[in-house]
């Protein structure tokens, strides 16, 4: 087995354990929250999952950013082959914080969606952000402009990121703010923390997985390519 | 739904999506380096005068 491969099954597993963990913590350890603030306390533990999803999301986003920010300074390809990587990661992960919470909020206010609550409008419009960038990333042609182009969106699109954690402080939402003391008690603090890492692992074994996809599906176009110009 | 279903069905979704996003990406992976094979051995083969 190559190098490569032996550290990719490696953090697949170490995922995959710390995820058991996170699992156990969730359901088994940690109590149902002592505050009413809550219409359901089995649901509540969608918390645990949800939170670390849209860390994952954010991380994702800023390693567009600043993979962006390196390449239009050094110009190597390897940067935007990573920055156009972590979006397509990104957009899956906060994808499925999107529907965790939309589950949640069902769960609480007997409605998926509302559009009047700053933090999902945002998080959403975030989404639909990086959607265009991993469409047009993945619809263009390739090369120099496209790469160029596309750092300086991702430099532009990470400001929906700010605007989305924010939002909850700086306009009206039904969405808890982040680290409330009305809900984060030490205990859930501890769930938390270690579905972050799990999703923080989850995080860079897709992003390996797809940044070698396409450093692949470049070098076969190239390979394509060299052929065709024989 | 109840508590229990929401879960549940926020659980399944999560871990069943992330797992078919590993699986396409495998897959993918794994035509690619086919098909770069395929190309390697086609540029192998010595051309006919």
């Amino acid at each position: 087995m190559a190098r490569d491969d032996r550290v990719g099954l490696s953090l697949a597993v170490a995922w995959l354990a710390i995820s058991l963990v996170h699992l156990f913590l969730a359901f088994l350890w940690a109590p149902d929250p002592a505050s009413t603030a809550w219409a359901d306390p089995v649901a509540f533990r969608i918390f645990f999952f949800h939170v670390p999803l849209a860390w994952a999301g954010y991380l994702a986003f800023g390693i567009v950013f600043a993979a962006s920010i390196a390449f239009l300074r050094t110009r190597s390809p390897k940067w935007d082959r990573l920055a156009a990587s972590s979006a397509e990661v990104g957009v899956v992960l906060t994808s499925f914080g999107l529907v965790t919470g939309a589950i949640w909020q069902e769960a609480e206010t007997g409605e998926y969606w509302r559009w009047d609550d700053a933090r999902l409008f945002t998080t959403f419009v975030l989404w639909l952000v990086y959607v265009a960038y991993v469409a047009l990333r993945s619809t263009g042609e390739g090369g120099e402009g496209e790469a160029r182009m596309s750092a300086i969106y991702g430099i532009v699109a990470f400001a929906s990121v700010p605007i989305s954690f924010f939002s909850v402080r700086l306009l009206p939402a039904l969405h808890p703010p982040p680290g409330s003391r009305e809900y984060m008690t030490p205990t859930y603090g501890a769930v938390l923390l270690v579905g972050v890492v799990a999703l923080t692992v989850l995080y860079v074994v897709l992003l390996r997985q797809r940044l070698a996809l396409r450093t692949q599906a470049l070098s076969l176009e190239d390979a394509k390519q060299a052929m065709e110009g024989d | 739904m109840s508590g229990f279903e929401s879960v549940s069905i926020a659980l399944a979704l999560t871990y069943v999506g992330i797992f078919a996003y590993l699986v396409y990406l495998h897959v993918v992976q794994r035509r690619v380096r086919k098909e770069m094979e395929l190309l390697k051995e086609a540029l192998d083969v010595p051309r006919k005068p």
